[in-house]
């Protein structure tokens, strides 16, 4: 197999910390929020940066690592979940225990509640926008969606969790 | 507050409650070097150079302590001294069930310990056909850390021999589930156990984390007591989808273009037979009653699991017929072919067929529930889970089912 001399195998180790290590903990961010189970989420991103690892030589735009390994991370995390044991004995994460005044606190909770609803990859997709920034081409290029695919599922997850919203809120 | 807002606070929360773990990154990393280092020279691939350096980056964070659990398979500590016994088995989640004939059934049910949900499994029986069941007994201690809360499951060989399994653990009973020990098995992944008295099949990955090798398939014929034999499975074969059959038969089939490596005669002959599926099918769902007429339900590619195309071969594979699949089936698909020319496909959603034709036409059967597995201990009597966790039961060969409701 051919590999970029940039990132061939006698620097590995050192272009796998450069480009993926900054990502790791992004990854097992995305990782609890589309499995919303911490344990997994740790056993996901150590086989993703495995995978990483060894398809270093697979990533011909360096610019794209974030997204490239985020995108092995949601692969795995979708692949564990279509297993028996998720399929039908899972329980949701305990509810989350807030210190929020009376008013936010219901708000809170009803996000909390509503997100817990949503599809894994709807979760996804609002965590990578809203929380870490991600722009919608690079979501796209995560979730394996065009950039107009991305846009519209983020509208439609957004919406589930607020139906009165209109599109121009969600921009 | 904008909805923005809401999204960030609500992740910003999720993050404070679970936070990611101190050493994340340098623990990953050590470990994907150390891993992918060990496949390059696997392959011939590097230099001695890459090698050093992954060895050397391992070895210096094993003196920092941070990768211990990583290289040993793994040591299980002993039974919890006062589990937490809940009150009665309504109270914990039904993860699976098995059944050797009409009466005898077995239960696999767990409750979570928090934090983190982390399961305790334990184990119920029935002897009269699901009218009652046994009190819980403990499976193995609390898992570990690492061990997450993978899938777990169940399978029994006969009334008195079986196993509860799952990733780096396995557990085997020789008295009807009383009591439970690990098994003889040396491997670092238990990922299936299989077959009827004699006949006990197990797939295992018996190298360490990080080293590459194939799985193995094991034979027992004295329960799980001892396994004198192996084979080496063929690579992209998905070892977690195995079906026994007949006398000595297995079948395990690879997703992607739907080969199946089987033995019909307990395993002194293997081949691998040529599937007819599209080559980027997420899974392939195979089933067999006797090794010769074999069917084959090929989903559509990743992600999507949904059967999408059938064919059935009367001839071991050397030739096969594409068939209908039922329309409305769900991802959770479940194949089973109890006797030659009859296959039930079930899926958590879309109800159950039937098919006694070979695959030519199917027929849906009103009133039973959206199973997800379903076995046959004879011609007539069957037992199945459905996705909402019931049990379900048959004794005129799976034209109607009664729902049991839960152990």
């Amino acid at each position: 197999m051919d590999m970029p001399a940039a990132i061939d195998g006698s620097t590995g180790a050192r272009d796998f910390d450069g480009l993926i290590g900054p990502h790791i903990e992004t990854g097992y961010r995305l990782a609890v929020t589309l499995l919303l189970d911490p344990d997994e989420a740790r056993d996901i991103v150590q086989e993703a940066a495995i995978k990483a690892w060894r398809s270093l030589g697979r990533l011909r735009e360096p610019e794209h690592a974030r997204a490239w390994f985020l995108s092995i991370v949601a692969n795995q995390c979708r692949s564990t979940m279509r297993r028996h044991w998720w399929l039908l004995g899972r329980n949701p994460l305990p509810g989350a225990r807030t210190q929020l005044a009376e008013e936010p606190l219901v708000r809170a909770l009803d996000i909390a509640a509503a997100m817990t609803r949503l599809p894994p990859d709807d979760r996804a997709i609002l965590h990578l926008h809203f929380y870490l920034d991600l722009p919608l081409d690079e979501v796209g290029r995560v979730l394996g969606i065009s950039t107009g695919a991305a846009r519209s599922r983020l509208y439609r997850a957004a919406k589930r969790l607020r139906p009165e919203l209109t599109e121009e809120e969600i921009r | 507050m904008t909805i923005r807002d809401d999204i960030r606070g609500h992740f910003a929360r999720e993050e404070a409650r679970f936070p990611t773990p101190a050493g994340l990154r340098e623990s990953v990393s050590a470990e994907a070097a150390r891993d992918g280092a060990v496949e390059r020279r696997t392959l011939n691939w590097a230099a001695v150079v890459a090698v050093g350096l992954a060895v050397a980056i391992v070895a210096g964070l094993l003196a920092a302590g941070s990768m211990r659990h990583s290289f040993a398979f793994p040591v299980f500590p002993g039974p919890s001294p006062k589990p937490t016994v809940p009150a009665t088995p309504g109270d914990m989640n039904l993860i699976e069930i098995d059944a050797v004939d009409s009466a005898n059934a077995f239960a696999l049910l767990a409750t979570l310990i928090q934090p983190n949900n982390r399961p305790q499994f334990w184990f119920s029986r029935t002897t009269d056909g699901g009218a009652h069941w046994s009190k819980p007994v403990q499976v193995g201690p609390h898992l570990a850390n690492g061990e997450g809360d993978s899938g777990h499951h169940i399978h029994f060989v006969d009334r008195d021999n079986g196993f509860i399994y799952g990733n780096t653990t396995a557990f085997v009973t020789h008295d009807g589930g009383r009591s439970w020990k690990e098994t003889g098995l040396h491997f670092l992944v238990m990922e299936s156990a299989a077959g009827r008295a004699p006949w006990t099949w197990a797939v295992i990955y018996p190298c360490a984390k990080g080293v590459q090798c194939p799985e193995k398939v094991y034979l027992s014929k004295d329960g799980g007591r001892t396994w004198p034999q192996s084979w080496d499975v063929p690579g992209g074969v998905d070892p977690r989808f195995v079906t026994a059959f007949g006398d000595g038969g297995l079948l395990i089939p690879e997703p992607g273009v739907g080969n199946l490596f089987m033995t019909t005669d307990g395993g002194l002959t293997w081949r691998s037979v040529k599937g007819r599926c599209s080559g980027d099918t997420a899974a392939a769902y195979a089933a067999t009653a006797d090794g010769r007429e074999l069917w084959e339900a090929c989903s559509a590619p990743f992600p999507d699991f949904t059967p999408k195309t059938l064919f059935v071969s009367e001839n071991g594979g050397a030739t096969w017929t594409e068939r209908k699949v039922p329309a409305g089936l769900g991802q959770a698909a479940y194949l089973i072919s109890p006797t030659p020319g009859t296959a039930f496909l079930a899926s958590d959603k879309g109800g159950l067929f039937v098919s006694t034709d070979g695959g030519a036409s199917w027929t849906a059967l009103p009133g039973a529930g959206s199973f997800v597995w379903l076995t046959f201990t004879s011609p007539r009597d069957g037992w199945a889970l459905s996705a909402e966790r019931t049990i379900w039961v048959t004794s005129d060969g799976g034209r109607t089912w009664v729902g049991l409701g839960r152990p």
